[in-house]
């Protein structure tokens, strides 16, 4: 009688162990399954959003050799997203604030544009970004109005299929308030900190 | 022989509930329900002789109640300065009282997406709030008699925004963070001012802004 108890008791244990080692691969695989659905569109970028933050405040301050006071851009939040190789993207940024207005620097910009990425290396961490932007900005005490298109060009480094840093320049070219055509080049300023979402 | 089916499903259910610990879903992320987070940005700019630029956060303290897939999230901050000098000069003499007390605070609520074992990805909605108060005077003796300026002033403020957040875990009770948000506020403030406690002149004005804040804090957190 002891014997099919013992062997009843270390089945159920094991039925047991295996039914919970299934139960954690599907937790497990549940953070990374929406991703690996997408592996076999021509990027793992393909069919995603991408959320972007402005972290060059925060990177300035830990960095040592940093000593000055840093212009982060216009640009604060950058949102895209992805299709099959192309993404509709949205950069804003906002600083309307008492404080600003009486030191002369408030601003609002706002750009909507079409993106596409293309990868540098085999593995696809590394890749460049090619837009353009229709974008609109108000800037300084005196409310300087820019309305025209922008041309960007960005690099972007994956430090993993969600999470990724990058940085753009660009190419302004529309007109002021004032009327007069305004030309720029918009060195990379900023550092981003983006996140894949599914 | 009794006890043999209970036994069998205590082995068979604890087997489960054991195999089971390590995940990456949100509740291994969090193991523990409560968090306390503290800003460390001047600390490590001070201590690292980093970037000198101290423009950071106003709120010092925070707290989040996790809820699953979603937190509670709170954060305060509260500052009070009380100064007193009196001066002397050719036998007059004039003393002047500040006392200021600031006070701010924000909760809200967050959702979680898991990027990886070590990475969170959080966005939200916050309601803030704010009171301050700056009572000062000046008392002026002159040898003839005392006079005494005192102005009081008072704001109120609210507003509300979305965030974006990230986290890195360090461990279990560990975690660094910053975040992003984008608030508008809005506020009244009203100032008295009296000459010899007659009331002499009441000025109301108002303020409001929109700030995108970009992340330029690292907090500490701690699990519990």
């Amino acid at each position: 009688m002891k014997k099919p108890i013992i062997t009843i008791i270390i089945l159920l244990v094991y039925i047991g162990t295996v039914i919970s080692q299934e139960t954690k691969e599907k937790v497990d695989s549940s953070v990374y399954a929406e991703e690996d659905q997408y592996e076999d569109d021509p990027y793992f970028w393909s069919y995603t959003k991408e959320i972007g933050i402005n972290f060059t405040p925060l990177v300035s301050k830990l960095v040592p050799f940093n000593l000055g006071q840093n212009d982060s851009g216009l640009i604060g939040l950058r949102w895209k997203k992805y299709y099959s190789s192309r993404a509709f993207r949205i950069n804003f940024g906002a600083n309307v604030t008492s404080e600003e207005i009486d030191n002369g620097n408030p601003f609002i910009y706002l750009a909507f544009g079409v993106e596409k990425r293309y990868p540098i290396t085999k593995d696809k961490k590394l890749a460049y970004t090619s837009a353009w932007d229709l974008a609109f900005s108000v800037e300084g005490e005196d409310g300087d109005g820019f309305f025209g298109i922008a041309k960007g060009y960005g690099f972007e480094y994956h430090i993993t299929k969600r999470i990724f840093l990058s940085t753009e320049a660009q190419m302004n070219l529309g007109i002021s308030s004032n009327n007069v055509i305004k030309v720029q080049f918009q060195l990379p300023t900023a550092v981003f900190v983006n996140v894949r979402l599914y | 022989m009794r006890f043999l089916p209970f036994l069998l499903m205590f082995l068979f259910t604890s087997s489960i509930v054991f195999s089971q610990k390590e995940t990456t879903s949100i509740q291994s992320f969090y193991p523990y329900k409560n968090e306390i987070g503290i800003n460390f940005t001047n600390v490590l700019g001070n201590v690292l002789s980093l970037n000198p630029n101290n423009a950071n956060s106003p709120y010092g303290l925070t707290y989040r109640r996790h809820l699953g897939k979603k937190s509670f999230r709170s954060a305060f901050s509260l500052q009070v300065n009380n100064e007193k000098n009196r001066d002397f000069e050719n036998g007059f003499s004039v003393t002047r009282t500040i006392n200021q007390t600031t006070s701010q605070f924000r909760i809200g609520l967050e959702k979680h997406i898991v990027l990886n074992k070590r990475v969170l990805f959080s966005y939200g909605f916050d309601i803030l709030g704010k009171v301050m108060t700056d009572n000062s005077s000046v008392q002026d003796n002159n040898g003839f008699g005392s006079v005494t300026f005192t102005s009081k002033e008072t704001t109120f403020g609210g507003g509300a925004g979305p965030m974006l957040r990230l986290e890195f875990k360090i461990s279990d009770r560990l975690f660094i963070s910053s975040e992003s948000s984008l608030y508008g506020f809005y506020s009244t403030t009203t100032e008295n001012l009296e000459f010899g406690n007659q009331p002499s002149e009441q000025t109301k004005s108002s303020d409001s802004n929109i700030e995108l804040l970009l992340p330029q804090s690292l907090f500490f957190n701690i699990s519990f």
